[in-house]
């Protein structure tokens, strides 16, 4: 185990519970994980385990009934609302399964929407080419630098992932969720993609939270937890 | 008093039969043509007699012939024996109703009090020709206003040649007409000066009264003052529907947005971020609706004649019916204070109605908002 220091996420007795009517529905019953600098986990289980409450809740969307979530060394619950958004702008990079990204907009300004919601309309105006040249390097790097001024709908599925990608990468957060990144992507697309998640994750030394249904996908990471019916059930090491 | 359009021994008959179009009632009221104009319009009203929208004269024969002496005689009227020697202005709808025209003769009857008459009145008739008429924008006059000369209608009514010297018994005023400077201002204070005034001299009791022009005219007022008011629940109604649509609008927008509002919650948006969003949305929505509203409001009140008849031309319907309405043109003030009211009301209520749909997008939940399509 590695010194308390490196610890990035941690998350101590978490527990959800959904009021259905009269009755309770705790999904998750104390759960306990911790996320090092630079490691790959991989959060593995059958539908309706509980992933992806966890996930929302490990990436500060959704409140636990119970416990505790450590980001940045703080206790992120504990926090304000303001404090807390600001943990998510500045600490955590999402890719979702959906890609997510404003239709409205083209790559380019998908891309640098973090530091649009970070900085005040004024300061992002004096940033805009600094940003815009930070957008354009990571989109060429994804390979899309011939995709810049095209809005989501006339991107294929992959282009749209790496967009989402770059956008999760674009104020250098040490913390990235993926939430089945591939899971809409065809295996070559798919592979195109982690192969991107998992070199950015390696030369900016990220620490990496994946929900996978994929076994082979999850022998990529360094660490992979197996969650069913709310519970961890078992924690196996990866080969990544 | 009575109006007849011909002279012939007809006119009792006629005036039994309140149908006919060559009787009418009117008022005949005697002024002094060189000190008139210090209290009244009545200079400007000869002049616009027969103006079209364009300020063209249409029918320069109704007009009178002189404006400095507008009782004047028109130039080839033969005074000669047995002609009326009188002449009175008529107004413009009595000239157009009764088909008179510059030159054209008309009788005039009334009754005046006579102690000596079984009856206690006496009835007085005579003969006047038309200088011309005048057109003083209000129905109400235009329909049933004569002026003559004071002198003339002092003569008439004791019942001298028009030739003779007024009678000294004559009573020549019987309204003496005060235009005011600053009328807001001054009103009451010379209303109170005047009266005390005129009673010191002995020349009113208790009973008179000194009325103020808008006590003169307190029933038009009140009428027209309660069609304001009435306008005014009308408008605030409208801003309220308008208020309902851009309320529903912008609830639309947030439905629709809910995917895009969790991904920039997700991303580090904050609720108070997202509820500015939505705000500014609205307070665009309510700036340019309002001052576009007041710019195109404005031009409209202005030019509130030509675009109604436009629109009756356009549309082949009478929306501004002159003959019923007391004026002859719709009136409309702009007030720059109503405007500026009118501009904050509409602007206020605009963003208190987007104010519900913007608190309804930060409090939205990002993970409903996100979850999977």
């Amino acid at each position: 185990m590695s010194e308390r220091g490196d610890i990035v996420l941690s998350a101590r007795g978490v527990v959800k519970q959904f009021r259905s009517g009269d009755s309770e529905l705790e999904i998750l019953h104390g759960i306990d994980l911790d996320l090092r600098a630079g490691e790959r986990l991989a959060l593995m289980g059958p539908s309706g385990a509980g992933k992806s409450t966890l996930l929302h809740v490990l990436g500060l969307l959704e409140r636990p009934t119970h416990g505790t979530v450590d980001l940045d060394g703080r206790d992120a619950w504990s926090l304000s609302t303001q404090e807390r958004a600001h943990l998510r702008n500045h600490h955590i990079g999402f890719v979702f399964q959906f890609y997510h990204l404003l239709p409205e907009l083209d790559a380019v300004e998908n891309v640098m929407l973090p530091a649009m919601i970070a900085q005040s309309r004024r300061d992002f105006r004096v940033d805009r080419h600094a940003h815009i040249a930070k957008a354009l390097d990571l989109l060429s790097n994804f390979g899309l630098a011939h995709r810049l001024d095209h809005r989501p709908a006339q991107l294929s599925g992959g282009e749209r992932q790496r967009v989402a990608l770059a956008r999760a990468l674009f104020l250098d957060p040490p913390l990235l969720i993926a939430d089945e990144p591939t899971g809409n992507l065809d295996r070559d697309t798919g592979e195109l993609v982690l192969e991107l998640l998992f070199r950015a994750q390696q030369e900016r030394n990220l620490s990496l939270l994946l929900v996978t249904h994929d076994e082979r996908l999850a022998e990529r990471c360094g660490r992979v937890l197996r969650l069913e019916a709310g519970r961890i059930v078992g924690a196996l090491p990866g080969r990544g | 008093m009575c109006i007849l359009t011909r002279q012939d021994e007809r006119s009792l008959r006629i005036l039994i039969d309140s149908q006919s179009s060559e009787i009418a009632g009117i008022k005949l009221t005697g002024i002094d043509p060189a000190t008139e104009d210090n209290a009244t319009e009545f200079r400007p009203s000869l002049d616009k007699v027969g103006r079209n929208d364009d300020g063209e004269i249409v029918a320069p024969r109704l007009r009178v012939v002189n404006l400095d002496d507008p009782f004047a005689a028109p130039p080839d009227y033969d005074a000669s024996v047995g002609r009326p020697r009188a002449s009175v202005i008529v107004g413009e709808k009595v000239m157009m109703y009764h088909g008179l025209r510059r030159g054209s003769f008309i009788t005039l009857m009334t009754a005046v009090p006579d102690p000596a008459s079984d009856t206690g009145w006496s009835a007085k008739k005579r003969e006047f020709v038309v200088a011309g008429c005048f057109r003083s924008g209000e129905n109400e006059i235009d329909l049933e206003r004569v002026y003559i000369d004071r002198g003339q209608l002092a003569r008439f009514l004791a019942g001298v040649s028009e030739d003779d010297p007024v009678p000294e018994d004559s009573i020549l005023f019987s309204e003496v007409l005060v235009k005011l400077r600053d009328y807001e201002r001054d009103a009451e204070d010379v209303r109170g000066s005047i009266g005390a005034s005129l009673y010191r001299s002995g020349l009113i009791d208790e009973s008179c009264t000194i009325r103020t022009w808008e006590e003169f005219r307190g029933t038009l007022l009140g009428a027209i003052e309660n069609e304001r008011v009435l306008m005014g629940i009308m408008l605030s109604l409208i801003l309220v529907v308008a208020g309902f649509t851009i309320f529903a609008i912008l609830s639309m927008m947030v439905t629709e947005k809910r995917r895009d509002i969790g991904i920039l919650t997700a991303l580090g948006a904050t609720p108070r971020g997202v509820l500015v969003l939505f705000l500014l949305i609205g307070f665009w929505d309510a700036l340019i609706g309002a001052l576009s509203g007041a710019l195109v409001g404005t031009w409209m009140a202005i030019k509130i004649d030509p675009f109604e008849r436009w629109l009756s031309d356009t549309f082949d319907v009478q929306i501004f019916n002159r003959e019923v309405y007391l004026f002859d043109s719709i009136p409309s003030v702009v007030t720059p204070i109503a405007v500026a009211a009118i501009v904050i009301g509409a602007f206020v209520c605009t963003l208190v109605f987007a104010a519900i749909p913007a608190w309804r997008a930060a409090s939205l939940d990002p993970v409903e908002a996100l979850r999977n399509e």
